[in-house]
């Protein structure tokens, strides 16, 4: 065979081994390799050479990836909306607005939310044992003085320095500022139906800054009670929870699940971060949430959230105007189940405001399902409770994001990270029992199999959640919900409670180039 | 899969690329960062193996979807969304890889074919070697290097057409539409790409 005769040879067998030859082709092909020992050999070499390259391991991209893409689709948005055409600007414009209005929107669920947190936290008061009340009290009070520093911050006029927004770290983002945003607020909400418009309205108006040389702002208390209506409001439904299809955001207590479409939604989507943390003082672990959600025109799509967590910290995600849920469960066995929405959304034009309260709705092993209250916090603490979570020991948890839904569920069948979980599940001590209240969120391993402490016992709750979903919570630790686990013994003291604090400061601080 | 209608009726969504394609264009961000999730590894694998090095293919990886969000508003659906999203990433490998060439010296020298060759006899010789057990025989790991040196070996446009139909499973067809040549060109590529590969590694094949 001379060498062009063999060149062309060994290029149809290449195209051979890729399946990229005509019928013909394969025929004329594999009746001249039944009859050449030299054809043969060109095709088991290039074989195993083919091989060696399809046999080179898929490497995963480095776990901090995805944050580093998003951060410079951000980053180009804020620093060079000009240097690209016309729908590449719109793109990049409408991803920094998502995070401008996200910070707007994270005061208005601070500020709501410390009315909310307060009103709530006083009924809760009345029927919390002496002991437990005692040590609410010391702990409020000693965030009261913060509470009422960052009141006052959030609440600054928008003409602050600089040097001020370093200090104080007043939120504000590229021109558009808290009061500015609440100003506006007022003149949308006039347009808005009665029990919407003017609990809100008058939220609004006394969370406004003052104008230049106006008195500075009332007291936190004064605000917080003037806050109450809209808070209340929030907790009577307009809609049964779980509508679908009708259900819109103007309506209470939004329940969603993942895949579920609502109409009516405001075209622009508004994101929260939260950091949910464990344990009180120190944080002992710390789990994130995820939601995404996607907009089409007028629709929003809920998709599951991701859920992630690393021993030093994690985030969560919040659109607003979103529901979110997590299972924990056995292979065929519901162990867990975590929802929670948006009691109330604020709109603004046409675009989402902010969100009052979330409405958390806790189903426990036993099939019984528990509400919990929570709202969104600002510098301050609510104690939640919830019982009825019968006992399991050495549970070994599996959170799963529900198949079937989404994207992200694609990406569970690829094995892609983020999306199948596992969780520890975490006991308390006879130490952790005998104080109640006292932090009990260990965290017992980080990643892989969990495993619960054989030497606890009693009350069992999924304590962590892991997932190779990539955590980079620095950028939002000051800027979410703080979630504090407490596990106290079953019987006439609640199963476990919930703290849920929201630490806004620094969200939305434009970026420096 | 047509976009999601505007009806409040309640349907599953199916979050395809068309899909989340419109809905970026429409402005929705957050549908971008589902495109991101879901291609990034295999983004990165491109950029990997053509750019040969980790650090590159990270930062190369972030370049293409920046690329990517900032052209969407251009992408008109006449191919789909992963092969328009792979020629921006074998476009920004292989522009890389000539500035690295520009300014460095050849990543596959004749000298660090030298290297390979010895490397290679010495795997033969340690597999042959009758008293070496299984544990000291050539690892996958050693073998994946020298084909990765190898494939390094080769000029940017055979490395592209080898890791889009090697490593990506794409057919000619797509390698054809990410490459933007006619199908004879990719077969053309890929014969002489993996005669090539065939030489550098003989001393790997002789031993199997």
């Amino acid at each position: 065979m001379d060498p062009q005769q063999r060149d062309k040879l060994e290029q149809q067998i290449s195209a051979y081994l890729d399946g990229e030859l005509s019928e013909r082709e394969v025929a004329e092909l594999e009746k001249l390799l039944a009859d050449s020992q030299e054809a043969r050999q060109v095709l088991s070499e290039l074989r195993r050479t083919v091989s060696l390259v399809r046999g080179l391991p898929e490497e995963q991209p480095p776990d901090d990836l995805y944050e580093a893409v998003t951060a410079q689709l951000e980053r180009a948005a804020l620093l060079e909306p000009t240097d690209v055409g016309a729908p590449a600007r719109s793109a990049l414009d409408r991803w920094a607005r998502v995070r401008r209005f996200a910070s707007v929107a994270a005061v208005l669920v601070a500020a709501v939310g410390i009315g909310y947190l307060t009103i709530t936290g006083n009924h809760k008061r009345q029927q919390r044992p002496a002991k437990q009340d005692a040590e609410i009290q010391l702990a409020e009070a000693d965030r009261s003085e913060e509470t009422a520093r960052q009141m006052r911050v959030a609440a600054a006029p928008a003409e602050r320095s600089e040097g001020d927004a370093v200090s104080d770290r007043p939120i504000r983002a590229r021109g558009v500022t808290v009061g500015q945003a609440a100003r506006e607020q007022v003149d949308v909400l006039a347009a808005a139906p009665p029990e919407i418009a003017a609990p809100q309205a008058h939220f609004a108006a006394k969370a406004a800054p003052p104008p230049a040389r106006q008195p500075a702002p009332k007291p936190v208390a004064e605000v917080v009670e003037q806050v109450a209506p809209a808070v209340e409001l929030a907790k009577q439904p307009t809609a049964p929870a779980g509508t679908r299809g009708d259900t819109t955001v103007d309506q209470s207590r939004l329940v969603v699940a993942a895949g579920d479409r609502v109409a009516g939604v405001p075209a622009e989507v508004q994101q929260v971060t939260m950091l949910v943390t464990a344990g009180r003082g120190k944080p002992v672990w710390q789990a994130s949430l995820e939601l995404s959600q996607a907009l089409a025109e007028e629709n929003v799509t809920f998709l599951p959230m991701a859920l992630s967590d690393s021993g030093t910290g994690g985030r969560t995600r919040l659109y607003y105007g979103a529901a979110y849920e997590v299972k924990a469960e056995q292979p065929g066995v519901p162990l867990y189940r975590f929802r929670a929405s948006p009691e109330q959304v604020a709109r603004l034009g046409n675009r989402v405001a902010g969100v009052a309260g979330v409405q958390v709705d806790v189903q426990g092993m036993d099939g019984r399902t528990n509400d919990i209250v929570a709202g969104a916090k600002g510098q301050q603490r609510e104690r939640l409770q919830y019982s009825d979570v019968s006992a399991r020991q050495r549970a070994q948890l599996t959170f799963k994001v529900r198949k079937g839904v989404s994207a992200w569920s694609a990406d569970v069948e690829e094995g892609a990270r983020g999306v199948s979980l596992e969780a520890d599940a975490n006991v308390p001590t006879d130490k952790d029992r005998a104080a109640p209240g006292r932090a009990a969120g260990r965290q017992l391993r980080s990643r892989g199999t969990a495993k619960a402490n054989e030497a606890d016992t009693a009350v069992t709750r999924p304590a962590a959640v892991v997932a190779d979903e990539p955590t980079r919570h620095e950028d939002f630790a000051a800027a979410g919900v703080e979630t504090s686990w407490h596990f106290t013994p079953a019987g006439t003291q609640p199963a476990a409670e919930v703290e849920v604090v929201v630490l806004i400061r620094s969200l939305g601080q434009p970026r420096e180039p | 899969m047509s976009e999601p209608e505007a009806s409040p009726a309640v349907t599953a969504v199916s979050f395809d690329d068309l899909s989340l394609v419109r809905q970026t264009q429409a402005g929705d961000a957050g549908a971008f960062s589902q495109l991101v999730a879901k291609y990034q590894g295999r983004v990165y694998n491109v950029c990997l193996r053509i750019s040969g090095h980790s650090e590159d293919a990270r930062d190369l990886t972030q370049e293409v979807f920046l690329r990517a969000y900032s052209s969407i508003g251009g992408f008109r659906h006449r191919s789909s969304f992963y092969t328009w999203l792979f020629r921006i990433a074998t476009n920004v490998a292989i522009s890389h890889q000539r500035q690295v060439r520009r300014t460095a010296t050849l990543p596959f020298d004749p000298g660090e074919e030298a290297q390979l060759g010895r490397q290679a006899r010495g795997l033969t010789e340690k597999a042959g070697n009758p008293s070496s057990g299984p544990a000291d025989r050539i690892s996958r790991r050693e073998t994946d290097q020298l084909v990765v040196a190898a494939l390094l070996g080769l000029d940017e446009q055979h490395r592209a057409a080898v890791v889009l139909r090697d490593v990506e499973g794409l057919d000619y067809q797509q390698i054809a539409e990410v490459l933007q040549v006619a199908v004879g060109t990719v077969k053309s590529r890929l014969h002489r790409a993996r005669k090539m590969l065939r030489e550098r590694l003989s001393p790997l094949l002789e031993m199997e």
